[in-house]
């Protein structure tokens, strides 16, 4: 038995009332004037029944406990008194903020279903999380009903997949005590198999949300891209890339390929359509991959949408983020070590030029002016502090540009005992600020005795530097909303806003261009075949209505009502005062 | 507040004389003075009834002397004789307020009583009074007797109008001071003084007539049926007094009741007095009947 105020709140205002009747009924004097032969007797009865007791005897006390029933009867119900079976259970309510809750005034149908379902709760047994990119819970248990409203406005859906599953998983793992239902006001369902393995005290169900006829029949007949991506160009191009697109579509109708933009221009190549599969799903939803080969890609960035839309749109629009496949341009002083020329020559990312022919990127030794002011690779010669030393641009911060590079220079790689030991020298790596770009490195280390041009790490450090140094962004391109992007301490949204990751792996939660560490992109699309498809919408265990159970406030204002027409009724008798 | 609704044709009912009739006052001793009625008196001189003898004194009414005992006995003896004569009879019927209150007043029934007691006394040639009262004492018939002297008690009765009050101090006091021949005083009453029942027996004290007490009751006087938070208004006086009808307060006042008639009972017995408790709400002369044992009432 719990009621909305809560257990502790509910028996104070019971005693409230019962006090405050009790005073009201301590006070109420209202006589009725009776004439009578003689007062004598009266006056000194009154006198002897005084005499007999401390305090004034307790009148009518059938009367007290009629107004102390109805009052409280009346508290009960305000406080919304829940005696069903349900009432011994916590109770997670679920808020789907994901994609397919952006259609219409669906999200705010589905805060309204949460505002009214909320205060029928136990308040010491009801928690809800609104499932947004990042589950929060927006009402703890204790809290009061009211807060749910201010928490939830300004909130609204977005083009996520759903999080209910996560935020399921989540609150089942760490938070819950007691047996529980768990109501899902939306259309995201936890997977088949995470509704399987639910535990057995944990019951299940989802609140449909209303919306317009117009609105579900669109989406019965939803269709949007679930996939859209790039891969190496099966021609064998390196600098280019073919980009596939998988269209899914709920519901009978033509699934038509999705239209390309380049940098927002219309690209002029339509997508080549291979193959229809069917989902397995009840929900018949059918997809088609579409494909499109050998697209010159130089970091630009490719949009697909649908033509048409429909009230789905966080599905109708994919982007991602080309790899940038132009040759870096290299300029080699004469003399140098030609083990670095080998790796230029079998990079196909970078080619070798004259001076004259306008180099990106310049390898000469330090202090030469070959090739003119442009970011070099240099080797420096015995003298210097540190055998590697990163030179970045204002603006960069040296320390976090050497980590990145350390890495993906493959400098781990080294074995930097043995170098030392043959040096007699610390072998260190140190960052800088400059004017543009450069890297140093010993001289002495590309002699074949260290070791450092037969190892693994060379190729790496040749190719990775140059294209650091030429500034070319070695973009992830594309990422479903929920994947893992890894060596990512840092990102940034569209809006500014600077996420710091954790484990150097980081998770777009919501459709946008992301600007990672490094100079990378990623822009992240919703990309999700079960929204797109409905799939989520049709798994649906239970309706919440058919777990509501009895509702005895009806009952209890019913009763209040009788108790109040039985009391006038003695009033208007004279048996009550 | 009404005036009686009792008329003359009702006090004049055949039934209700009827039932009057069976009734008769008896007077141990009477006083000395008044006219010759059928009463007996201390004095012993002229009357039907022998009573005794006494040896002669001079002066003594030689028409006494029994001459067949001086025959026998050589002395002198007069032959006594009880003097017959009536016994004044002075109905005091309370005019008060509380007797003209309720669905069924009192006073209806006080005045019933007082003819009653009125036809009775005329019947056996007694002198009869009439002196209402409430918080003062006034005189509506002055004592005597005769034929035509019922329907004038009638008359007087039912002209009696509410008056103030009652106080039977200063009535009695009022109706001392009338020094009128010893009698028979008959009060009928609620006996609801203000002053209580001590105010009551105070007034009667110093009455130096013979008393009887007709004391007009209602079931309810001592069971009320009250409850409730109540404005209890005294219907002579006008106080008011709220009152909670609870269990303690009933126990209370019935048990004040209880004395109060405990009280009227034990100064009753104490004077000698008559005391008769009427329901106003049944039969006057069948109740009354109950002070006039076998019939007669003997004072």
């Amino acid at each position: 038995m719990t009621t909305s105020l809560g257990f502790v709140a509910t028996l104070l205002g019971l005693a409230a009332i019962a006090g405050v009747f009790f005073l009201l009924h301590r006070l109420r004097v209202r006589h009725r004037l009776v004439v009578v032969d003689t007062t004598l007797f009266w006056k000194q009865a009154i006198e002897d029944a005084r005499a007999r007791v401390l305090v004034q005897r307790f009148r009518h006390p059938w009367v007290y406990a009629l107004l102390v029933t109805i009052g409280g009867l009346l508290w009960l119900a305000f406080a919304r008194l829940d005696v069903s079976a349900r009432s011994a259970r916590d109770t997670l309510v679920l808020l789907d903020a994901s994609a397919t809750m952006t259609s219409g005034d669906r999200f705010a149908s589905a805060c309204e279903i949460a505002e009214e379902l909320v205060p029928s709760l136990g308040v010491e047994r009801r928690h809800v999380i609104l499932c947004d990119e990042r589950p929060r819970t927006v009402l703890a248990p204790g809290e009061h009903a009211r807060l749910l409203h201010e928490r939830l406005v300004g909130r609204e859906a977005r083009g996520i997949p759903p999080t209910v599953e996560r935020a399921l998983r989540s609150w089942l793992g760490r938070m819950r005590e007691r047996p529980c239902d768990v109501v899902v006001i939306g259309d995201s369902m936890p997977a088949s198999e995470v509704l399987a393995a639910l535990p057995s005290d944990v019951r299940l169900s989802r609140v449909d949300v209303a919306s317009s006829s117009a609105s579900a029949s669109t989406r019965a007949s939803n269709q949007g891209i679930t996939a859209f991506g790039y891969a190496a160009a099966r021609s064998g191009s390196w600098d280019r890339v073919d980009i596939l697109a998988e269209v899914t579509r709920a519901g009978a109708g033509e699934i038509s390929p999705p239209v390309l933009t380049l940098d927002g221009r219309a690209l002029g190549r339509a997508f080549e359509r291979r193959g229809e599969t069917r989902s397995s799903g009840p929900d018949g939803a059918r997809s088609v991959r579409f494909y499109l080969n050998d697209l010159a890609c130089s970091g630009e960035s490719l949009e697909a949408r649908l033509p048409g839309g429909d009230s789905l749109e966080a599905d109708d629009k994919a982007t991602l983020v080309l790899p940038d496949r132009r040759k870096v341009r290299v300029a080699v002083e004469a003399d140098l070590p030609p083990a670095i020329a080998r790796v230029i020559a079998v990079d196909p990312a970078l080619e070798i030029v004259e001076a004259s022919a306008e180099p990106a990127v310049v390898i000469r030794r330090a202090g030469g002016s070959f090739a003119g002011d442009l970011p070099a690779l240099e080797l420096t010669g015995g003298a210097s502090e540190h055998a590697f030393f990163v030179t970045c641009t204002e603006g960069d911060d040296p320390g976090a540009t050497l980590l990145s590079l350390h890495t993906r220079l493959g400098l781990g790689e080294i074995d930097a005992n043995a170098v030392a030991t043959k040096t007699r020298r610390v072998i260190s790596a140190g960052a800088g600020t400059g004017a543009r770009r450069g890297i140093a490195v010993w001289s002495e280390l590309f002699a074949h005795e260290y070791n450092f041009v037969d190892s693994r790490a060379f190729p790496l450090f040749v190719s990775v530097g140059l294209r650091w140094l030429a500034g070319v962004r070695d973009d992830v391109g594309a990422a479903p909303i929920g994947s893992v992007i890894e060596d990512v301490q840092l990102a940034t949204t569209e809006s500014g806003r600077t996420i710091r990751t954790l484990g150097d792996a980081f998770t777009p939660v919501a459709a946008g261009l992301y600007g990672l560490d490094g100079g990378r992109r990623v822009d992240a699309t919703l990309l999700d075949p079960l929204v797109t498809g409905g799939v989520n919408a049709s798994k649906s265990p239970e309706r919440y209505g058919a777990a509501l159970g009895f509702d005895i406030v009806p009952w209890l204002l019913l009763l209040a009502a009788l108790l109040l027409c039985i009391e006038w009724v003695l009033f208007q008798r004279g048996r009550i005062p | 507040m009404t005036t009686t609704s009792v008329t003359i044709p009702d006090l004049f009912d055949p039934e209700f004389l009827a039932s009057v009739e069976r009734l008769k006052l008896i007077a141990r001793r009477v006083a000395p003075s008044g006219s010759p009625a059928e009463k007996r008196s201390k004095q012993q001189g002229s009357g039907m009834e022998f009573r005794d003898y006494r040896p002669y004194s001079p002066g003594d009414d030689i028409k006494a002397i029994d001459w067949n005992v001086y025959r026998r006995l050589g002395k002198v003896f007069l032959r006594l004789f009880e003097e017959q004569r009536d016994l004044p009879v002075y109905v005091v019927p309370d005019v008060s307020r509380s007797m003209f209150h309720g669905d069924v007043p009192r006073i209806d029934a006080c005045l019933r009583a007082a003819f009653a007691f009125a036809a009775i006394a005329l019947r056996e040639a007694d002198s009869v009074g009439v002196f209402p009262f409430s918080d003062t004492l006034d005189v509506a018939l002055r004592p005597g007797s005769g034929s035509g002297r019922l329907l004038r008690v009638a008359t007087s009765l039912t002209k009696v109008e509410p008056g103030g009050p009652t106080d039977f101090v200063a009535a009695m006091r009022r109706f001392s001071a009338m020094r009128l021949r010893p009698g028979l005083v008959v009060v009928v009453s609620d006996f609801f003084d203000r002053n209580g029942l001590e105010g009551v027996l105070d007034a009667f004290r110093s009455v130096q007539h013979r008393l009887c007490f007709v004391q007009l009751v209602r079931k309810t006087d001592a069971q009320p049926n009250l409850e409730g938070e109540l404005l209890l208004q005294d219907c002579e006086s006008g106080h008011e007094s709220e009152v909670s009808i609870t269990p303690a307060v009933l126990d209370a006042y019935r048990e004040l009741y209880r004395k109060f008639e405990d009280g009227m009972t034990s100064f009753a017995r104490k004077r000698h007095a008559g005391l008769v408790r009427i329901d106003v709400e049944d039969n006057v002369v069948d109740q009354l009947a109950q002070l006039f044992e076998s019939g007669a009432y003997v004072l």
